[in-house]
């Protein structure tokens, strides 16, 4: 407990709260927040969820009639306890607390990748599997990662400032969006998954995916970081089918578990389906946001869109195998890079997934410098974020610009993150090539050396 | 090369091109960016206006009126109302007694007041005004569209208020012709506004049902149908020979050019004369019927840059700018009167054109079939019969900024491809984080806090001054002056503060490379807000932010430096540009008189501060809370 007691975590949590507590003041500015499209999603929007709570117990009837509510059961009927507890006009300190427990989740679960990076390496070390960069003529003492060179306290320490501090995260906290406790599901599922607690993980990823059903395919990088933690504690594998097969059928059962609950607590009725995991899928609600999918779909025409749409969601379900067997020597890093993916895939994204991903770049800096794009995502994702009230706002507010200016800032926004989690993924494997090959440059069949692509 | 490295050979070769053509990239592109912006206005690259709203059909309909008896009577009627009684008797209630009793329309008043935003008891400088405003209904159409005719009851003047007697005559024209004849397809509602830029505040507001919180005005009565363009009519006097145009909106919106378009060509099959406010051009024996007046390269780039003036601050030119705030397209038409003509036959002739100008432009408007949405919304016009539009202009601000951006990467390049990094050791990593906060993080915390108690201090300035039985304009300016002092002196202060531990280079290059992002942020984003503004803060901030971050070791430079940031102050430099303005546009020569300068340039600085605040105009504010800190952080980093 030592390490949680030093000056910077708690001065970082206390500052971060303090933030918080110091804008919640401003009361135009949450007004304003809370109606931007980019963070109350129609899945996210906290006006929405009071819509449901009064429609369910105010009016005794079904909290989906009038298809506003895309909550499922299961947490509209936490939020309303947590009113009827704290009432609507304090609920927005639930919200700051969860966000200061959310950033302590964030240090703890950077901590750990961190730590467990640092062993796997090390242990990948003592087995001789980078004898061949220590044969290589150009040395670099500190390349491989040890807790002295990548000092997890610092490094998640940055992690949790950058959750902290980050305003898309502050403007989440601010309009008091549910996507902070979607996140907190989240958080919860990695924090028990790097613990070992397996069974815990999964009842919090079977729920996390019943409130956004993309996160379903978080099993897969979850199975192959649990196949790598048994290779390095030397368990034997039996069956690679078996051990997938096991995991996959715990999942789904507690995925439907999570469902029947959630079915239950409707009395039977079906409804919520349409209302949540097919509003989802449908992408039904037109209204612009960040995503990619609202522009495309009021552009075409009717019978295309069936198609496209199938299109469209395929991308948010197709890359995590692929890429789960790429990286299977880094699942930690796979785990980033398949949540980062997801937010960008999906039908309905908010500015706070982007936030949450992004503060956890930290915990894989070491691959900063073999990434090449820095300046240009970077550049993208302010331009995105800057820009995308001003042009929503020459769109529909003077009336000068039309839809394509703000479709071009969520293009530019998208294709930055795109630009980021590609970047991670080059660097990641470079650096996975560096480690097996050791540093001298391969040459190609006609002498010149080669040069390190995607392909 | 090196596989630990992320550059492959092509970057660094761009690494190295960036740090060896980059100056003189810059250079040029900054020279060749004002050379191109200056040859806009020229034959080569200019383009004539011309109507893509097919539905307009400009100057097709034949006109109503017939004569200007009527238009003399209720001139008369008027103007009697008015010398009574010392102007008394010539307000809203006798406007709303015309329309409901003589033209028999439905007619309504509206009360408003006015708080001033910088006072502190509740009662203290509350001004109250009254609107009138009429509904003239389309007998066939179903009343979903309308066009808004408004006109202030009174304009401004140079001594004292010049009553609008003919535009507020020209109002009955229009209202019986709307009652009587069978061929609106929009509802026309007539607005005659007390107190100027007040009055129509208070009206579209509650219009709209926007809140703001020095305007109150009652709720309105009634309403017309989704407004569609809005015209504002201001003649200081019946006799006039020619109209001019004012566009600007409030924080650089313009009208749609469809609109100005289409009375420009109407005007012309009049053969009256009309131009944008305050024209110059060149070849005044230019006869005005011909079909496009051949293009004058020096007057219209003076016309370009009067109109980027304007545009620049915010303020709208009229009263038609509070219209565009609510995506109305709309445009004054002001009369002026160039030669004064004793024929009474003319001065009949120029009235009845006049008010046909008016009639003929509203039922252009009227044949409209969807909102204005074709033609430009952002462009610059160096003549009425002239555009340039935001591809042509575009270009031009992109390249005067080139070389901050050029400078961006070379930094870039410069962090991150540095082969002996002080930070090299992943260990350091630790130190480089404390150089940071030492060097970037609270230099920009210090100057953000600057701009945020100059965003907020307005109130307390002026409270501060009462202290000193100082007037309200003094107060301001002087509480203002101070704080640039402050921030002048900052650097002495904490110089210690400022320099980092080890090798500083790495945190000292990150720091500028953070204040050129946000310089850039800045510029780039009031760019597609309000063109003119950015384009003025780029081509002086582009060279000066260059030229604090470059290290001199001459003393004789860095005093160069220090007196061109000391200009670069914000308020120094739109002073300075302030001055420019009087002196080739108003005529005014302050060059002479600094102290004269100095009580006119306070009063206009708190004008507008006020101006703003009722207003809401963000120009004040967007260089406070922005600019300002961009500056200091500059002037701090520059005295390092």
């Amino acid at each position: 407990m030592s390490k949680y007691r030093s000056l910077g975590f708690f001065g970082t949590l206390i500052l971060g709260a303090f933030t918080r507590l110091f804008l919640t003041t401003n009361q135009p500015l949450r007004q304003w927040l809370q109606n931007r499209l980019e963070i109350s999603t129609p899945l996210t929007s906290w006006n929405r969820v009071l819509e449901g709570v009064y429609l369910k117990w105010s009016l005794n009837s079904s909290s989906y009639e009038g298809d506003l509510v895309h909550e499922i059961p299961m947490m509209i009927n936490i939020y309303h306890y947590l009113i009827q507890l704290f009432t609507n006009k304090h609920i927005i300190y639930v919200f700051i607390l969860i966000d200061c427990l959310n950033s302590i989740l964030v240090y703890k679960i950077s901590y750990k990748i961190i730590q467990f990076n640092c062993i796997m390496e090390n242990f990948n070390k003592t087995n001789g599997k980078y004898a061949r960069l220590f044969e290589s003529k150009e040395k670099k003492d500190d390349f491989l990662l040890t807790e002295k060179n990548f000092k997890p306290i610092f490094w998640s320490l940055f992690a949790m400032v950058c959750y902290l501090f980050n305003p898309l995260n502050l403007a989440c906290c601010m309009s008091q969006t549910t996507v902070l406790i979607q996140h907190f599901v989240l958080l919860m599922w990695l924090n028990f998954l790097l613990n070992g607690k397996i069974f815990m993980s999964y009842i919090f990823l079977a729920i996390h995916a019943n409130i956004a059903v993309y996160s379903l395919v978080l099993i897969v990088p979850s199975i192959s970081f649990i196949r790598q933690k048994k290779i390095f504690k030397r368990k034997q594998i039996k069956s690679e089918f078996n051990l997938v097969g096991k995991h996959a059928t715990a999942f789904v059962l507690l995925f439907a578990c999570v469902f029947m609950f959630n079915l239950y607590l409707e009395n039977f009725n079906t409804r919520f389906i349409d209302c949540t995991y097919l509003f989802i899928l449908k992408v039904r609600d037109l209204v612009p946001n960040m995503g990619l999918f609202w522009y495309f779909l009021t552009e075409m025409f009717d019978h295309f869109i069936t198609f496209f749409i199938y299109v469209f969601q395929l991308n948010a379900f197709l890359y995590s195998i692929p890429l789960t067997l790429r990286l299977r020597n880094e699942p930690l890093v796979n785990l980033l890079i398949q949540i980062g993916l997801l937010y960008v895939f999906k039908s309905y994204p908010n500015i706070g997934e982007t936030g949450l991903f992004t503060s956890f770049l930290p915990c894989v800096a070491y691959l900063f410098p073999l990434m090449r794009n820095v300046l240009v995502f970077t550049c993208m994702l302010i331009a995105g974020m800057v820009l995308a009230p001003i042009m929503f706002y020459l769109w529909l507010g003077s009336g000068g610009g039309n839809a394509n200016f703000y479709f071009a800032i969520t293009l530019v926004y998208s294709v930055g993150q795109i630009f980021l989690l590609v970047d991670v993924f080059y660097a990641c494997l470079k650096r996975e090539f560096i480690k097996l090959n050791g540093s001298n440059v391969p040459l190609n069949t006609d002498g010149k050396p080669a040069n390190f692509t995607l392909e | 090369m090196s596989l630990y490295k992320s550059d492959s050979d092509n970057k660094t070769k761009l690494f190295e091109n960036v740090i060896k053509f980059g100056p003189v990239l810059s250079i040029l592109g900054y020279l060749s960016g004002i050379v191109y912006f200056s040859l806009l206005p020229h034959e080569s690259l200019i383009h004539g206006t011309y109507i893509s709203e097919n539905a307009l059909l400009p100057g097709l309909v034949t006109s109503d009126i017939y004569s200007t008896d009527s238009i003399f009577n209720y001139y008369h009627f008027l103007k009697d109302a008015y010398e009574n009684n010392g102007g008394k008797g010539y307000n809203a209630e006798l406007i709303h007694d015309i329309f409901a009793n003589k033209l028999k329309i439905e007619s309504y008043t509206q009360n408003f007041n006015l708080s001033n935003p910088f006072s502190n008891s509740e009662t203290d400088g509350i001004t109250s005004g009254t609107n009138a405003y009429a509904f003239g209904r389309a007998q066939r159409a179903d009343g979903t569209e309308s066009i808004v005719i408004s006109a202030p009851i009174y304009l401004s003047g140079k001594k004292k208020k010049i009553p609008n007697l003919f535009g507020i005559s020209q109002l009955f024209i229009l209202a019986d012709l709307a009652k009587t004849r069978p061929y609106w397809a929009k509802d026309l509602i007539f607005v005659a506004t007390d107190m100027e830029h007040v009055g129509i505040q208070a009206w579209i507001n509650s219009y709209f049902e926007a809140h703001s919180d020095s305007i109150k005005g009652e709720n309105l009565r009634a309403r017309g149908g989704s407004i569609q363009a809005a015209l504002n009519l201001e003649f200081s006097d019946i006799n006039t020979n020619k109209l001019e145009i004012k566009l600007e909106g409030p924080n650089g919106k313009l009208p749609n050019l469809d609109l100005f378009n289409t009375i420009i060509r109407i005007c012309k099959s009049m053969q009256f004369e009309c131009s944008l406010e305050s024209e110059k051009s060149a070849n005044s024996d230019f006869s005005y019927y011909h079909n496009r007046p051949p293009v004058d390269h020096v007057s219209g780039l003076i016309n370009t840059v009067n109109m980027m003036l304007k545009q620049a601050t915010g303020v709208p030119s009229s009263l038609n700018g509070y219209f565009l705030n609510y995506r109305i397209e709309a445009l004054t038409i002001s009369g002026t009167r160039t030669s004064f003509s004793s024929k009474r036959s003319q001065q009949k002739q120029n009235v009845l054109k006049t008010t046909r100008i008016v009639e003929s432009t509203l039922r252009s408007v009227n044949n409209l079939l969807e909102r204005f949405h074709q033609s430009f919304f952002f462009y610059l016009l160096p003549s009425s019969h002239y555009y340039i539009s935001i591809g042509m202009y575009m270009p031009a601000f992109g390249l005067i900024f080139l070389p901050v951006l050029i400078k961006i990467l070379s930094l870039w390049f410069e962090i991150f491809s540095n082969k002996k990094s002080t930070y090299s050791d992943r260990n350091d990593s630790g130190l480089l984080i404390l150089d940071l906060l030492k060097c970037v993080i609270i230099k920009f915390m210090i100057s953000f806090l600057f701009g945020i108690v100059l965003y907020l201090g307005t109130p307390f300035f002026l409270m501060f001054g009462k202290k000193f039985q100082l007037s309200p304009k003094d107060a301001l300016m002087n509480c203002y002056l101070a704080m640039m002092a402050n921030i002048l002196m900052t650097p002495f202060i904490f110089r210690s503060k400022f320099s980092s531990s080890g090798n500083k280079t790495e945190a000292e290059n990150i720091n500028k490379l953070i204040i050129l992002l946000f310089l850039t942020i800045f510029v780039g984003t009031i760019s597609i807000l309000n063109f003119s503004l950015s384009f003025f803060v780029a081509i002086f901030y582009s060279p000066i932010a260059l030229l604090a971050i470059q290290n001199v070791q001459n003393r004789l430079a860095k005093f160069f430096k220090l007196a061109m940031m000391v200009v670069a102050c914000p308020i120094v430099y739109f002073s300075f540009i302030y001055l420019l303005n009087q002196y080739f546009f108003e005529n005014k020569n302050f060059f002479t008189n600094p102290g004269q300068f100095y009580v006119s340039l306070s009063e206009k600085f708190y004008n507008f501060v006020l101006f703003s605040q009722i207003s809401q105009i963000w120009t004040y504010e967007m260089i406070n809370l922005f600019l300002v800190p961009i500056w200091s952080a500059l002037w701090i980093t520059a005295f390092n």
